[in-house]
């Protein structure tokens, strides 16, 4: 029942918003530079260790800091927390902290910090959700004040990669180690650029510039980050300046926001790769050339040119340019209608094959869309499709329980920018989508795969993705599709460039005069 | 109980007033909203033969395609086309079939159960009939749109299971006025007599008690029809409607809507497809209702 | 009276615990909840290891009376989506917005049916009646997101006067109250006009213009209390749906209430949201209906006896 309890701190909480509206409004009038950025999905912690979202990622990492960091290319891990990383031997990289840098609540930065924030990955009472990511690594060993050593279990090429966001964001050990876990999910106190203000579920999430941080200061003194589901009413806001920067919006308001004269639309290709599953369980798919032929009757460039309005990248597999392991010698599926029917006839099926194809609508920009040019685009060549669209939950309900059959969607994005963290999960024999969703098993691939995940060598690991991409197309356990494209509507008082990790760094942003 | 009451001033024991007013204005508005419908309902029946094109058929190239009399228009597509360059008023036509089909078939889904329920509830009173008007309470302490979502969540989104939230949301109605009916008139003289003769309640239910509650019901389940098409219409926009294979009104708005600043006609056309439908339907009910039974003007 | 207030107070109290058992059985057939909480990097064993820690697979008569012994004491357990935060806190939170919403609602829709109904009862064959009739009838007819997103089009971004989506100052509540209350303002409409015709012509108004008294008179003294009775029913039975059901609105607007709350905790199955929301849904609507009840034998006593 509500309780009395609720109902002060409902009406405390209306009283205490009150206030900070009127003091918001009091800064607003003191000429603090601010900068108010819309997402489409909500906050749902501040807490790295119990999310495994983009979205929190990119608000979080204005917060926190890990040792590590990608470059704005992609293609390089930069000292960030560690002045510098060595490899010790086979399973151990030492990393040398940075000095003199501070928490938020005034805790230093140091070895402690960092051995903290790892074991808390592992604890259970976390239950961290990318667990599995970060389970190579066997302990944390602290040498001196500002120099640790992380020792994996198998050698481990990955492990710098795997240091460089989400649950190795660092946490000040006295503070996480104390605080309740209600606590904890609402106040977050790392390193950043900026430091916590406050936080209404829904509503806006606050930050500010951190005054004792250790480099070089953002020159935007106020952030506030909001959530806007509706792309329409998120691009409406920045039109009519609400809000300055809008992400994650659908290709046909480029033009729009273009000619508005307020904002401009960025767009850059983006980490996200859209695919198809396919069961091999059954026929047709049991069968190569029949995947094969499905590859060549897709379509995909003249989709992506009608549907997507040309934004989105082609990719032969599931790989983005800059993951390492991508192999650009290899070339998408080109569209050959005559060879997907020949194919087809080959495998028995000259008067076309029904299958079914199960999709999800909602979550990525025309996907909904896609799945249906796609459906109208294979029925051309033979192959019939029935579409079905599933609610989310019940979607992966149904795969993890073997259920469906014939095209599963999927879509993959790989934080960590090596082709290990993809092929790995979704194509090796005895994970969960093989088992559970595909039941396809390539003992090549296996042995390709297992080699390129132990191996420290760079040069080695390239040549064997490059074997591996290539007997992707050969065997075609998937119709590969294309890589999302990212746009993002800009005020045009903001100076900033967009990565396509989808960080949003408030520190590299300006405000034009 | 007393809710009941409320809604049916007349089952308490008011008066119930023949329909004061301009009747012939509002005779001439029905006739106007029966033939809309009529048209409706013939476009629904022979849609194969009129609708210019397939309504699935996509072509890329045509796609986004406004209406004939615009600048970029095409005549062969007079409406103009959709995203995936589909004909809109091929769609609107096929459309048309679903609408009318989901409302009707869920009205009669409603109707079954409501009708049902009511007259046992009202028959056979007491803790039967408590315990149905305590479901009827509960059913609508439950907010319908967490209903419809979990059952697409457990069964699936689709046409069948957008009529089957639909039906099993809005049986209430239907069981309470059939109730308050049922309770009016099973005090009267023929029921006396029926049953004093021995007649079973297997017999008195259907032959006496169900043709006097009728009427209620149909007009009921008209309005039923058109807020059950508005209804569909929001299901789709929310992603738990009828697959996207099948054309409806509604499934064509949550398609327009991601066009809505530049291609105002995939979101106004089926919009005003529904508007005036539902309007329709909406005359018809007042005009039924008004002429046959006005103590339900209140609901 | 005392009596009859206990009573339909233990019958709701029978309705809130009916719509927790309808809630919580229902909610265990969309499947596990697991599953949606970890990523897609997540393992069987993950997804495994989180359902044992959650308490997911103890049998459902278990679960159920853990639920039900948290819920008398207002603990729903924590959300799933908001790891570590309070189920009932979470939908606390949201509840002002809902209030607000629905005040802002009902503050123009009654007062506006109430006039145009007056209207078009009292000035018969007129135009003011046509013209309300009208208004009432597309209202009823349109669905409403389509009114709010035309709404936004023509308001936020043609016009730019009132802001597309969001919570803040007044402004904000402007449009998304106006897409709530269409429909209900017209249905409203219609029963005020009805429900005062069907009181005008009855026999103590007769006598009430026959002894003299000003048409002001019998219809304000008169008319309206009476005609008010379903009316109120009503507006009883639809604050319940504007409560809890504004969820379409909510997603037009981008309005963080307690409608919306409820599709996105199904959606991730956030079971103890969802069971929190719909507690608090229910036990508004019961509530209010409670209200109503009361009211109403103030209004009629009659019915008190009934």
């Amino acid at each position: 029942m509500l309780n009395r309890r609720d109902f002060l701190r409902t009406s405390a909480g209306l009283a205490a918003g009150a206030v900070a509206a009127g003091r918001l409004g009091e800064l607003h009038a003191a000429g603090e530079s601010k900068l108010t950025i819309a997402y489409g999905i909500p906050l749902l912690t501040l807490d790295p260790h119990k999310h495994d979202n983009s979205v929190h990622e990119s608000v979080l990492r204005n917060v926190f800091e890990p040792l590590l960091t990608f470059s704005a290319d992609l293609q390089k891990l930069e000292p960030l927390l560690c002045s510098s990383y060595s490899r010790l031997n086979d399973l151990t990289l030492q990393f040398k902290l940075r000095q003199g840098v501070k928490f938020h609540n005034g805790e230093d930065f140091d070895a402690q910090s960092v051995k903290f924030t790892v074991e808390r990955i592992f604890k259970a009472e976390t239950q961290a959700p990318l667990l599995t990511t970060y389970q190579t690594i066997d302990r944390v060993d602290v040498i001196d004040r500002y120099t640790v050593n992380i020792v994996t279990k198998k050698p481990d090429p990955v492990l710098p990669r795997r240091m460089s966001s989400f649950h190795m964001n660092m946490l000040p050990p006295k503070y996480y180690a104390t605080g309740s876990a209600e606590e904890l999910a609402r106040k977050p106190v790392g390193t950043g650029h900026y430091r916590f203000v406050s936080w209404q579920k829904d509503a806006d999430f606050v930050m500010e510039a951190n005054p004792g941080y250790w480099g070089p200061k953002p020159s935007i003194q106020k952030v506030t980050m909001r959530t806007i589901r509706e792309t329409g009413t998120r691009v409406a806001a920045l039109l009519a300046g609400d809000v300055d920067i809008a992400t994650a919006l659908p290709p046909d308001e480029i033009d729009r926001i273009n000619k508005s004269g307020k904002a401009r639309a960025i767009t850059l290709p983006g980490n996200r790769i859209p695919f198809y599953f396919l069961n091999v369980r059954q026929a047709p798919f049991n069968n190569k050339l029949v995947r094969q032929a499905l590859n060549y009757g897709s379509n995909m460039d003249g989709i992506i040119k009608a549907v997507l309005e040309g934004h989105g990248f082609r990719r032969a597999v599931v790989s983005n340019p800059w993951h390492f392991g991508f192999d650009p010698t290899v070339q998408p599926f080109p569209y050959d209608p005559a060879k997907a029917k020949a194919l087809l006839a080959q495998a028995g099926f000259s008067t076309g094959v029904n299958v079914n194809m199960h999709g999800i609508q909602g979550r990525y920009p025309k996907d909904k869309e896609i799945a249906e040019a796609l459906a109208g685009e294979l029925g051309k060549v033979g192959i019939n499709i029935n579409l079905k669209f599933w609610e989310w939950g019940a979607w992966l309900e149904a795969a993890d329980a073997s259920k469906l059959d014939g095209l599963i969607f999927a879509s993959w994005g790989n934080a960590w920018m090596d082709a290990d963290l993809t092929y790995y999960p979704l194509f090796r024999s005895g994970g969960r989508y093989t088992v559970k969703w595909t039941g396809y098993k390539n003992a090549d691939l296996d042995g390709l795969l297992d080699e390129a995940r132990t191996t420290l060598d760079d040069g080695k690991r390239k040549e064997l993705y490059g074997k591996v991409q290539r007997l992707m197309q050969d065997d075609c356990p998937a119709l590969f599709m294309h890589a999302l494209e990212d746009v993002y509507g800009v005020s045009t008082r903001v100076e900033w460039k967009p990565r396509s990790d989808e960080m949003v760094r408030h520190y590299e942003m300006t405000l034009k005069a | 109980m007393s809710v009941d009451a409320r809604v049916l001033p007349g089952a308490a024991g008011g008066l119930a007033r023949p329909a004061a007013g301009p009747t012939a204005r509002r005779s001439r508005l029905a006739s106007g909203g029966g033939a809309v419908l009529l048209i409706v309902c013939l476009a629904a029946l022979t849609a194969p033969w009129i609708a210019p094109h397939d309504p699935r058929e996509q072509v890329l190239e045509r796609r986004l395609l406004p209406p004939a009399w615009q600048v970029r228009g095409n005549w062969a597509f007079p409406l103009g086309s959709d995203h995936l360059g589909r004909d809109i008023l091929s769609r609107l036509i096929y459309g048309a079939r679903i609408s009318l089909l989901v409302g009707v078939t869920a009205v009669a889904i409603s109707g079954l159960l409501g009708v049902a329920l009511g007259l046992l509830a009202g028959y056979r009173g007491g803790r039967l009939d408590r315990l149905v008007m305590r479901l009827v309470d509960v059913q609508l302490a439950f907010p319908f749109i967490l209903l419809a979502i979990t059952v697409v969540a457990v069964l699936g989104a689709g046409l069948r299971n957008v009529i089957v939230v639909l039906g099993v949301a809005g049986w209430m109605v239907y069981a309470r006025v059939v109730r308050g009916e049922v309770l009016a008139v099973k005090e009267k003289e023929f029921v006396a007599a029926a049953r004093a003769l021995g007649a079973p309640e297997h017999t008195i239910i259907p032959r006496h008690l169900l043709p006097n509650v009728m009427t209620p019901v149909i007009i009921v389940g008209t309005f039923a029809v058109a807020t059950n098409i508005i209804t569909e219409a929001s299901l789709s926009f929310l992603g738990l409607g009828v697959e996207p294979s099948i054309p409806t009104w509604g499934t064509m708005l949550a398609d327009g809507r991601a066009y809505i600043g530049r291609a105002w006609w995939l979101t106004t056309l089926p919009g005003l497809a529904i508007l005036l439908t539902v309007l329709a339907i909406n005359v018809l009910g007042d005009w039924l209702r008004d002429r046959f039974d006005p103590r339900l003007r209140n609901l | 009276m005392l009596r009859y207030v206990v009573g339909r107070g233990v019958e709701a109290v029978l309705v809130v615990l009916g719509v927790l058992l309808l809630v919580f059985v229902i909610l265990q057939l969309t499947g596990d909840p697991a599953r949606l909480m970890l990523p897609p990097e997540a393992t069987l064993e993950d997804i495994e290891r989180l359902r044992h820690h959650m308490g997911f697979d103890r049998p459902l008569p278990v679960q159920f009376v853990r639920f039900l012994g948290g819920a008398v004491r207002g603990d729903f357990g924590s959300s799933l989506r908001y790891r570590d935060q309070p189920a009932l806190d979470v939908v606390l939170e949201r509840l002002p917005a809902t209030f607000e919403l629905a005040a802002a609602t009902l503050a123009w829709s009654i007062p506006l049916a109430f006039l145009l109904g007056l209207l078009s009862a009292v000035r018969r064959a007129s135009l003011q009646e046509g013209a309300a009739m009208l208004t009432a009838l597309l209202g009823q007819s349109m669905p409403t997101f389509w009114l709010g997103l035309m709404l936004i089009l023509v308001f936020s971004v043609e016009l730019g006067w009132l802001p597309s989506s969001g919570r803040g100052s007044l402004r904000h509540v402007v449009l998304p109250a106006i897409t709530l209350g269409g429909f209900f303002m017209a249905r409203l409409t219609r029963l005020v006009r009805s429900g005062l015709l069907d009181v005008l012509g009855q026999d103590y108004v007769r006598t009430a213009r026959a002894k003299g008294l000003g048409e002001g008179t019998v219809v304000a003294r008169h008319a309206l209390k009476n005609a008010a009775i379903p009316i109120v029913t009503i507006i009883g039975l639809d604050i319940g749906t504007i409560l809890g059901g504004a969820v379409i609105t909510e997603t037009v607007f981008a309005w963080p209430g307690v409608g919306r709350l409820a599709i996105d905790s199904i959606a991730v199955r956030d079971f103890p949201v969802v069971q929190a929301d719909v507690f608090m849904i229910a036990v508004a609507f019961v509530v209010i209906n409670l209200s109503v009840d009361v009211l109403y034998t103030w209004l009629d006593p009659r019915i008190r006896l009934a």
